[in-house]
């Protein structure tokens, strides 16, 4: 089974990005689970939100406690003692446009700005699309075309032409970066 | 067809797919996103029914009566204080043996307000005389609906159905499940029988009439009986579904019980949780089991018995509580219908107002019962 964590503020998309990679996990035949923990409903407020991707049947019912991926959409939200549930070697993404150092050295850590990105294009902070370009970056598994065609798909069953444009270049524009930043080519 | 559905959206596929002809409609938290989900259906035009946006549960319910005594196929949904202000006319429904389906999310009973899950709002309506169903994920709640619009019309039922789910745990998480073609759900659920209703001039019937000290009594001892075919209903349902779409249930469902002295009794999402430890536990040479009650009204009283007889420590958990009773709904339950046998029944009472119950809980909790005669506490509070 592999978890994966994200720590958001509200109105930053944490919960639509989890319930889209559901779906797109799901469609390559994984079971899934994807879920936000539920307080009060404001713009800001800091919210953990889950996603379980497993071959076998998923039983378990309660929040992640021993993540493969911590997510921070805001650094902000971002204190070392938060990574104490990733597990050895986990992954680790934080938005932001500041160095972090660790002091854990296991931790695989990708530092990325995606807000001022999103900002630029869509004019408001929400990184969620622009933070997807990580996954077929990390996860073998993922055909990137395919990924970001149902990606594409999926939006647009909710938002009009021209956000999921805006979002879609979003997109585009960090797995530029991540192929600058981090080498590898999607 | 797999899919990747919350629970609030699996039921709301699965009514698409039932297209009742009426669906009256009040939103409470967190029931909101199955009506919101159905009125796109209705607005796209995917569904013809007749959508009735009432102005109150005590309205949504009465409104589902009196289209369900008309025999319109009618179903609901609502949650916690919606549920509580339906209650005078829940009874209604079931004593004038009306086949609604209602999905029933479960969340706390206000007060403290509270928007999470737990039972105290179906369990205050368990004498009500509907049918109750406890659901588990996703799978389960679509699976349900299908099966309970089958088991409420039966002719020798024709009593109404909640099926539950857990509100925010299973209502707002989404899992992928199987759903089925259209053409195979309609002709497993069949065509509703519209004879015998209200809206049949050449035999005129009455609903509701007043029934005072000369027949009141006789009418309660029917739904008594008519509820006592529902457990074996039911099971023919199970059969005919599995063999249809291949995915096998009963009534209670028992987990890793064989060679287990210590069982945990428990009903919807925890049974997940339950499980996931279970299987961890066997790994480390631990044999605990998990007996998930999914029929909770009727109470399935003999497959209830013959799975707890030879155990030693039972803990039943209830996501409910009865304020000065002996303990909670469930443990009740379970102790009237064990009373024949000296059992070991614990009762533990978690997770009100959503409390988190994790994998460690089961932990915590088996420490405590190994270590002591039974008892009958909280688990998971501050005191």
């Amino acid at each position: 089974m592999y978890e994966i964590t994200f720590h958001s503020r509200g109105g930053q998309g944490a919960k639509s990005a989890v319930m889209l990679l559901g779906k797109i996990f799901s469609q390559l035949d994984k079971n899934i689970q994807a879920f936000p923990e539920y307080g009060p409903e404001r713009e800001g407020a800091p919210v953990r939100t889950f996603l379980r991707i497993s071959e076998e049947e998923i039983n378990i019912k309660s929040s992640i406690e021993s993540n493969d991926m911590m997510i921070f959409l805001d650094d902000s939200l971002f204190s070392e003692e938060k990574i104490d549930l990733l597990k050895e070697n986990g992954i680790l993404i934080i938005n932001t446009g500041s160095e972090i150092q660790l002091k854990r050295k296991d931790v695989k850590l990708y530092l990325m700005d995606i807000t001022k990105v999103a900002l630029k294009i869509i004019n408001r902070n929400v990184p969620n699309i622009g933070l997807m370009a990580f996954f077929p970056f990390l996860m073998n598994e993922i055909n990137e075309q395919k990924f970001k065609k149902d990606l594409e798909e999926l939006l647009s069953h909710k938002y009009s032409k021209e956000i999921v444009e805006k979002n879609m270049k979003t997109y585009d524009e960090i797995k530029k970066q991540i192929g600058e930043k981090y080498g590898k080519k999607i | 067809m797999k899919m990747a559905l919350t629970g609030a959206d699996a039921a709301a596929y699965a009514m698409k797919q039932i297209n009742p002809d009426v669906l009256p409609m009040y939103p409470i938290t967190p029931q909101t996103q199955i009506v919101m989900k159905f009125s796109e259906y209705v607005a796209n035009g995917e569904v013809n029914t007749e959508l009735i946006t009432a102005e109150s549960e005590h309205s949504a319910m009465s409104s589902a009566i009196g289209s369900s005594a008309a025999g319109a196929r009618t179903m609901t949904a609502t949650s916690s204080n919606g549920l509580a202000l339906m209650h005078e006319i829940v009874y209604i429904a079931s004593s004038m043996r009306l086949p609604i389906v209602m999905n029933v999310v479960n969340r706390a009973l206000s007060g403290p307000i509270n928007i999470h899950c737990d039972h105290s709002d179906s369990m205050a309506e368990r004498d009500s005389g509907w049918i109750q169903i406890y659901n588990e994920n996703p799978q389960e709640v679509y699976d349900h609906n299908l099966m309970a619009i089958k088991l409420s019309e039966d002719s020798n039922i024709l009593l109404p159905t909640m099926v539950l789910q857990d509100g925010f745990i299973t209502s707002h998480a989404m899992e992928s499940l199987n759903v089925e073609a259209d053409s195979k759900v309609k002709s497993f659920i069949g065509k509703k029988k519209y004879e015998g209703y209200l809206l049949d001039s050449k035999n005129p019937k009455t609903f509701g009439a007043i029934d005072l000290t000369d027949y009141y009594m006789e009418h309660k001892y029917q739904q008594h009986l008519a509820i006592k075919e529902v457990e074996g209903k039911l099971k023919t349902i199970y059969k005919e579904f599995e063999e249809k779409f291949g995915r096998k249930y009963n009534v209670i469902e028992e987990y890793n019980t064989k060679d287990s002295e210590i069982v945990f009794v428990a009903m919807s999402s925890s049974c997940g949780t339950i499980r996931h430890r279970i299987n961890e536990m066997k790994k480390d040479g631990y044999n605990v089991g998990l007996i998930k009650v999914r029929l909770f009204r009727p109470f399935p009283i003999d497959e209830i018995v013959k799975a707890l007889k030879d155990k030693k420590k039972i803990i039943v958990l209830d996501r409910a509580n009865s304020p000065g009773a002996i303990g909670g709904p469930l443990y009740e339950d379970i102790v009237s219908a064990t009373k024949d046998y000296k059992l070991n029944i614990y009762n533990i009472i978690y997770g009100l107002g959503g409390r988190n119950f994790a994998p460690k809980d089961v932990d915590e909790i088996l420490l405590k019962v190994v270590k002591n005669q039974p008892f009958v506490d909280f688990h998971g509070v501050r005191r």
